[in-house]
């Protein structure tokens, strides 16, 4: 994206570049500063608004800028991964031409939109809606919340059935990674009185998007504010290489019960999206796995899982297995009414299970004691979500 | 746009594609294929003769080119673009020196956009003499036709001019360094190709590199040693080179790469002032795309937000049969990520390419599994023509089957697209 110099307030309308506080090329945070400029006031640092890389800077040191004037050019760093290598053609997000210049027009990154057109094509409505709003969805329809066991589950005809398709893939994915990797798990559940209350709180703030707002998506979000949190659980082991390659974007794959079995669409820069933004991209993803309509680079670059097999009906503990080459998953059971202890007396609350699996080769017991602390506290307060 | 511009230009308006490219080259090729025609149509039991007189070839074309060219003045006049004859070169990333013959004056500006093209490159041992070595521009100015061509170079602009001037009567050979014609584009372009040129009398000869030339004879090395073709003239077609070594660019604070070319960003700016389209960018050399790249430029000098990132740039070869591409051929889609499927047609199957005789083409579609065109490579007669349609499908996002499903009349070459995207 470009970053044009911002209204500095005051009615200033240029400022003079005193010096740049990145090199072009250099990778940075969002808020990290980037430049300091001079008004006539005071100098200022100006932060980045989004994480990336500086791919251009423009102005030197005493150079003169009015407000609107491109300072710099940031790009996100998965765009920059594709791009960098002798121009690699990349598969992009299908739109017309005249879609995608109105997306340049508005400044709306495509990669961010949802999809409302034919076989996932994005109309010009879907880029306006974006711009007006950020990520109001469009009303896909939501996924049911929890499934009550599905009629055909489980069953099948007395012969031999070959193992075909995704079945076939499972069996040997999930063979490899219960034979190579040795996995611990924590389990245990908080009270999800405040969860349930805030899901509902946001419903009704949020009233036209009601149904997207499930518990499903505060999950992933306390999932990756604690995955930020500890860097190395979002890895991806290259066991072969004996290297931990720990990843800046936290992108979470969502296992998905389909009728073809087991598909783990990835929710991209999880930790980045706000959750109406967030609500929308896994009702999308989640619909799209059940109805064969995701892309392969849909399903691709996962750096951790969540399963939540409490949305299947039933289940409070289970030893989820982890997808090579990540090194953790995290499992969820079903909210229901259990037991508990507050304030040294047994009431009923409602309580949400959680396990926390990892990879013993990368991770060891207190990784994953910490990491299951953090996310149990933010589950049970998700309040502390906005702390970022 | 609300934007004053000055167009500084050194020659002719209308630069490389209108005086001395596409338009000439195009109309060369036209005059080729109507000497070509009557042997063509003998065997539907025509009988015809036609020659081709080069004075008034090239007075026609000189006529088309140069209405063209005043058609151009007259869309600058109209748009109050002032221009100014001469060469320019920066001397601040503010100001640019225009030089004329014996004067020189500074324009300022907020922007400049570079646009200065390319010119052919040469070889050492080979210094075009405009004589008896020639270089494009000189090829498309003959007066007569050589008995005897080499041309050097089996990228488009070779092949265009080797096929033209074969069937004005030259024996042409074809020297290539590579390992097949057309290096750049899907290899199954360049060996269907050759098949069809060596069937009409052009000698292909790959592998090989041009050494010297003695006046009488061109020399060259390939697989089976030195060789020594008698010709009467050689045409190098060797590549281009971005016009930017001599524009004071550093003064700008712009920089190249190795091959000369000028990097943008998808804004295509350069710096905060310079912008640059065209040859002197990455990308193909092609007018169609300079032409939509300086859109963009234009677009953002005036402060607008644009960027050029077209899904496909079609690229067009005018050889006889012709050759056209948009977009990713089966290995590229693998780069980039997605497991393509691909198609390919023989034009066997058209009663319209038949009616054009045996062409050997085919088209050749890459999609994603999901059925999305990522690609089309063509071979064929009017492959050029064909080509926009499947840009525009790839653009869309159309799928095989939004291909397949759409209508196409009977009996036309463009079915094939269909009949291609049918097939499982
Ligand atoms: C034989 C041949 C056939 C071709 N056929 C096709 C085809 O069929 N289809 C196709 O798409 N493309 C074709 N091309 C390519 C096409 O011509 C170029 O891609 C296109 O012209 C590039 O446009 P441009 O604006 O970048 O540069 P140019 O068209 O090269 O224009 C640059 C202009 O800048 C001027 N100039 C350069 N330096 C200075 C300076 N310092 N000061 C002032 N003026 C300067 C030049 O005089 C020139 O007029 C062909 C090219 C050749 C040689």
């Amino acid at each position: 994206m470009e970053f044009r110099l911002p209204d500095l307030g005051e009615g200033l309308e240029e400022a003079e570049v005193v010096e740049w506080l990145v090199a072009e090329g250099a990778v940075v945070e969002r808020d990290q500063p980037l430049v300091a400029v001079s008004t006539d006031k005071a100098v200022v640092e100006l932060p980045s608004p989004m994480a990336g890389r500086v791919s251009r800077r423009f102005g030197s040191a005493g150079e003169r800028l009015r407000v609107g004037d491109v300072v710099a050019v940031i790009e996100e760093l998965a765009a920059v991964g594709a791009a960098a290598p002798a121009q690699r053609p990349a598969l992009r997000p299908r739109a017309a031409p005249s879609v995608r210049r109105l997306a340049v027009e508005l400044g709306v990154d495509l990669q961010a939109v949802v999809a409302t057109g034919p076989q996932g094509r994005i109309l010009a409505d879907d880029v306006r809606r974006m711009a007006n709003g950020g990520a109001a969805p469009p009303p896909v329809s939501a996924p049911a919340r929890t499934r009550p066991a599905a009629a055909g589950v489980g069953q099948a005809p007395p012969g031999r059935h070959p193992l075909t398709g995704i079945r076939r893939r499972t069996a040997e994915v999930v063979a490899s990674a219960w034979s190579s990797i040795p996995h611990i798990a924590n389990m245990d559940e908080v009270d999800a009185t405040a969860l349930l209350d805030a899901r509902t709180r946001l419903q009704r703030a949020a009233a036209e998007h009601a149904e997207l707002i499930g518990v499903m998506p505060l999950l992933v979000m306390a999932v990756a504010h604690t995955l930020r949190r500890f860097p190395l659980v979002n890895a991806h082991l290259d066991a072969a290489a004996g290297e931990v390659e720990v990843h800046a974007g936290v992108h979470i794959g969502l296992a998905v019960a389909s009728a073809d079995g087991l598909v783990v669409p990835v929710v991209r820069d999880a930790e980045r999206r706000g959750l109406l933004d967030l609500a929308a991209e896994v009702a999308r993803l989640v619909t799209a796995a059940r109805s064969r309509g995701l892309r392969r680079a849909e399903l691709e670059g996962a750096t951790c899982t969540v399963t939540n097999y409490g949305s299947l009906g039933a289940g409070r503990f289970s030893i989820p297995i982890i997808r090579p080459p990540e090194v953790a998953i995290i499992g969820f059971g079903s909210i229901a009414p259990r037991p508990l202890v507050v304030d040294g007396q047994v009431v009923a609350r409602p309580t949400l299970p959680y396990a926390v699996t990892v990879d013993h080769r990368v991770l060891d017991g207190d990784v994953v004691c910490a990491f299951s602390a953090v996310l149990a506290a933010t589950l049970a307060d998700p309040l502390s979500l906005l702390l970022g | 746009m609300g934007r004053s511009v000055v167009l500084v230009e050194r020659e002719h308006l209308g630069g490389v594609c209108l005086n001395a490219g596409c338009i000439p080259s195009k109309a060369l090729i036209q005059v080729a294929n109507a000497v070509a025609f009557p042997e063509a149509a003998a065997a539907w039991g025509v009988e015809a003769d036609a020659r081709a007189d080069m004075e008034r070839v090239q007075a026609w074309m000189s006529s088309v080119v140069g209405r063209l060219r005043a058609d151009v003045e007259g869309l600058v006049r109209r748009a109050g673009v002032s221009v100014v004859r001469g060469t320019a070169r920066f001397s601040t990333a503010r100001r640019v020196v225009v030089a004329t013959a014996g004067s020189s004056q500074h324009i300022e500006f907020d922007h400049a956009v570079v646009a200065t093209g390319s010119r052919p490159m040469t070889l050492r041992s080979l210094a075009v003499d405009h004589v008896r070595i020639l270089d494009s521009t000189d090829a498309l100015a003959l007066r007569t036709i050589p008995r005897c061509v080499a041309v050097i170079g089996g990228g488009y602009i070779g092949l265009e001019l080797g096929c033209a001037l074969q069937k004005l009567g030259s024996a042409v050979t074809v020297v290539e360094i590579a390992g097949r014609l057309l290096p750049a584009m899907h290899p199954a372009l360049g060996g269907a190709l050759q098949q069809r040129l060596s069937a009409r009398g052009i000698d292909v000869l790959l592998e090989t590199a041009a050494l010297d030339d003695d006046g009488t004879a061109l020399c060259v090395r390939g697989p089976a040693g030195e060789r020594r073709l008698a010709v009467d003239a050689v045409i190098v077609a060797v590549g281009r080179r971005p016009n930017t070594d001599d524009l004071g660019l550093d003064r700008a604070g712009v920089a190249c790469d190795a091959a000369g070319r000028i990097a943008v960003d998808p804004s295509r700016r350069a710096t905060r002032t310079v912008l640059a389209v065209g040859d002197v960018t990455d990308g193909p050399g092609l007018a169609h795309k300079a032409t939509a790249e300086a859109e963009v430029a234009a677009a953002t000098a005036a402060g607008r937000r644009a960027e050029f990132a077209p899904a496909c740039i079609p690229e067009v070869v005018f050889t006889d049969p012709e050759v056209a591409s948009a977009g990713l051929t089966p290995d590229q889609a693998r780069e980039a990520g997605a497991e393509a499927v691909t198609r390919r047609l023989p034009l066997t199957a058209s009663a319209r390419a038949l009616l054009h005789g045996d062409g050997g083409g085919f088209v050749e579609l890459v999609a994603e599994p999901g059925g999305a065109l990522l690609g089309a490579h063509i071979v064929g007669p009017d492959a050029a023509e064909l080509i926009a349609e499947a840009a525009l499908a790839i653009e869309l996002g159309a799928t095989l089957d939004d291909l397949a499903l759409t209508i196409h009349p009977h009996p036309t070459l463009s079915e094939s697209l269909a009949l291609a995207a049918a097939m499982s």
